[in-house]
């Protein structure tokens, strides 16, 4: 039996159930790599010049960690998945990132373009599955679990589990309902970012974690639907252009418009989209009159500086939510 | 009624042949005065920090032209995933914001020819024959600033090696005068009289023949090959220092040839996507697979050296310097990677250049002979392996005089391991 590697970062939050299903049900082993260390962050660097971006660092570590324990690593590279959009440059390039930076890699690679007419998904499922399956029915079968194991991912994350817990949740897991428990007069944070910036616990020093710790009731952009993120999106009086920029722009703007009390932003530093879609998030934030902080990480950045400001966020949410 | 004016953004020599040809049309062209610390500062001001520099600098120019009152706006936005295309339409509201009044339109750099003839289409009422005949004047045009420029990147060393001296370049005021005049250009005619007399104004320096420039290749995002405020003026200093500089975007490459590519599927830009292909095989976008492509061809072509600029923060050109570093150890070309902010130091920019420049002619002294072993990522490897063999051989040696001389002494020899301790 052949074992395909996952690695732990980029659209592993986004789709590892998907993936997974699909493998499996083609009788393929997926071995996902360990979380995030220093020296996943490390050894990734190293491969790759200093001024790419955190995340694609992360993600050469951990394809690194994979080697050896593999028959292939999963890198597929996403050019865009909405008609008139387009993706960032790291991620449509992915395979051609790792294969620079890691000559030595095996990989298992497929192009997503939805734009085109060819190759359309099926196509390129049925090209994916044929290295292990000959039989294109089988192939249909394990699509259409991946699918359904997407489906329940989706659902778990629109109950407000975060996508780590989601991810290995058993099948027909639900959310308890929440919300209720929380004290009069607590806070409601609404936190904006890519997934994987947002539960990589590494990179962000358990951002999320830290503002719970604080009696705050946070909520993310994957707990928005991506129908109606998209719809603000446009209402913002914006074309869609990157193709996720529902995370961001259509997240943060719908969030702001319920009961959030305020918003932050993540992002890394050097990343092209978000550079020019958070230059949108002060203007709406300042429209509806909520407070908002963006924070950026790096691979240098302290968690005392980090830990200062939530604090010092959270304390200025309070006494203004006080005195209104 | 007074003729519409059109404003342009400054990206090198870009305004020189789109002056007469404009003219042609009755348009007048408002390009946005050199950029400056102030073009800078109001980019600054206005856009979100980690915008690239480049966004920065047409931000600024844009409101420097809109000062001088046109009507009509060409924003720059870059080709594919670039995000000059995304922040050109949040800049168009920004200025909108400002209080400017005027009408904006998106010239995509991949694809000039059709969005410029898109915009004349809609600004004029002009017929398609005189749009045809403009189009044919601009390729003349295009074609006639390429020849002068190259030129001066082929005489500035020639001249340097001549003087051997800092001082006023006749080559760069020939330039100068030379632009100026095809500026002047009524139409086609007149530049077909003039080309000539134009181009033999250049004379080669004498130098003798022994003399051959090195040949450096610059590859790289457009905006920064083209703008001389940005990158420093780096040809012209890389000239100085007597390098024939090759540069790899020509907008005659680019503007005239879109039959041959499209239909017959020959030409540059195909060419640089299969050099590309085993670095970078994908379309990321922003000019990351031309860069790539333009390195590899200049390597086959065996230049000296190759220079990338990129803007700092620019994602596509981050891919391509990934790419490059395996196409370095392939080629055997030395690639000297630059990236620039709004902060870059022209001191340490022309340091690292001359640093370059010995480095190519030392290699070049040494001759073709095999490629120096290169460690991991075309790094010359130190033999320090050797080196510490060698030292431990004569480490030993002396360890070994020093325990013969205690030993004559009576002492204990010190074998630089320490004595056991007895036990009780």
């Amino acid at each position: 039996m052949s074992t395909v590697g996952i690695p732990r970062a980029l659209l592993y939050y986004r789709y590892v159930p998907m993936w997974r299903a699909f493998f499996q049900a083609l009788g393929i082993e997926v071995v996902v790599s360990p979380p995030t260390t220093s020296q996943t962050l490390i050894q990734g660097a190293a491969r790759v010049v200093p001024e790419t971006c955190l995340p694609a660092k992360v993600y050469c570590g951990h394809v690194l960690s994979l080697l050896g324990r593999v028959d292939c690593v999963f890198v597929p590279s996403i050019h865009c998945l909405r008609p008139g959009t387009r993706n960032c440059p790291t991620l449509i390039g992915l395979p051609d990132l790792v294969a620079n930076a890691i000559p030595d890699a095996p990989l298992l690679t497929v192009d997503v373009e939805t734009e085109r007419l060819w190759p359309s998904l099926a196509q390129l499922t049925l090209l994916l599955g044929k290295h292990w399956v000959a039989n294109p029915l089988s192939v249909k079968r394990a699509v259409e679990q991946a699918w359904a194991a997407h489906e329940a991912y989706q659902l778990l994350l629109l109950q407000g589990m975060d996508p780590p817990q989601a991810i290995d949740a058993p099948r027909g897991a639900s959310v308890p309902c929440q919300g209720y428990e929380l004290a009069p007069g607590s806070l409601t944070v609404a936190v904006v970012g890519h997934p994987y910036n947002l539960y990589d616990d590494y990179a962000t020093h358990r951002l999320l974690a830290r503002l719970r710790a604080l009696d705050v009731r946070v909520r993310t952009s994957d707990s928005v639907h991506p129908v109606s993120r998209w719809a603000c999106v446009e209402e913002l009086g914006q074309e869609p252009y990157w193709t996720f920029e529902d995370e961001i722009v259509g997240a943060g703007g719908s969030l702001l418009r319920r009961n959030v009390d305020g918003l932050i932003s993540v992002s890394t530093f050097g990343c092209a989209p978000d550079s020019v879609m958070l230059g949108v998030l002060p203007r709406v934030a300042h429209r509806d009159n909520k407070p908002y902080m963006p924070l950026v990480l790096d691979e240098h950045s302290g968690q005392a500086g980090l830990i200062t400001r939530l604090e010092a966020f959270v304390d200025m949410l309070l006494r203004r939510k006080e005195r209104i | 009624m007074p003729r519409t004016q059109i404003g342009f953004p400054r990206l090198g020599s870009f305004g020189v042949f789109l002056r007469p040809a404009l003219r042609t049309l009755g348009l007048d062209l408002v390009l946005a005065p050199p950029s400056s610390r102030r073009t800078l500062d109001m980019g600054i001001k206005h856009n979100p920090e980690m915008v690239c520099a480049p966004c920065k600098l047409l931000f600024g120019n844009y409101v420097e032209v809109l000062e001088q009152g046109c009507q009509v706006l060409v924003m720059l936005g870059g080709p594919g995933t670039c995000r000059l295309g995304y922040s050109a339409r949040l800049q168009e509201t920004w200025l909108q914001q400002m209080g400017f009044d005027f009408q904006a339109h998106t010239i995509d750099l991949g694809h000039f020819t059709r969005d410029a003839i898109h915009i004349l289409r809609t600004v004029t009422s002009a017929s398609w024959t005189e749009l045809v005949e403009t189009v044919r004047f601009a390729l003349a045009l295009v074609e006639l600033v390429d020849e002068i420029e190259k030129t001066t990147l082929r005489l500035r060393p020639l001249e340097w090696k001549q003087k051997s001296a800092r001082g006023q370049s006749d080559v760069d005021r020939l330039h100068d005068e030379a632009l100026a005049c095809v500026e002047a250009l009524p139409d086609r005619t007149a530049l077909g009289a003039q080309r000539d007399t134009l181009l033999r104004r250049f004379q080669a320096p004498p130098v003798d023949d022994s003399f051959t420039p090195l040949r450096v290749g610059v590859v790289g995002d457009l905006y920064t090959m083209q703008e001389p405020f940005f990158n420093m003026d780096m040809e012209r200093e890389l000239g100085r220092l007597g390098v024939h500089v090759l540069r790899s975007f020509w907008f005659s490459d680019s503007l005239g040839n879109m039959l041959q590519e499209r239909v017959l599927h020959r030409g540059r830009n195909v060419q640089r996507i299969r050099a590309a292909e085993p670095y970078l095989s994908r379309k990321i976008g922003g000019f990351a697979r031309d860069t790539v492509g333009d390195a590899a061809l200049f390597a086959h072509r065996g230049v000296d050296g190759v220079v990338h600029l990129a803007p700092f923060g620019c994602t596509p050109e981050v891919m391509a310097h990934n790419a490059l570093l395996t196409l370095q150890r392939d080629c055997h070309v030395p690639i000297l990677s630059l990236s620039f902010d709004e902060h870059t130091g022209r001191a340490g920019l022309l340091t690292r250049l001359e640093a370059f420049v010995d480095i190519l002619e030392r290699r070049r002294q040494r001759g073709p002979g095999p490629p120096p072993q290169t460690g991991w990522r075309g790094v010359p490897s130190f033999p320090l392996s050797g080196l510490l063999e060698s030292l431990e051989d004569r480490l030993g040696e002396s360890v070994a005089t020093l325990a013969r001389l205690r030993e004559s002494e009576g002492r204990q020899p010190n074998t630089g391991s320490r004595p056991e301790k007895e036990r009780p």
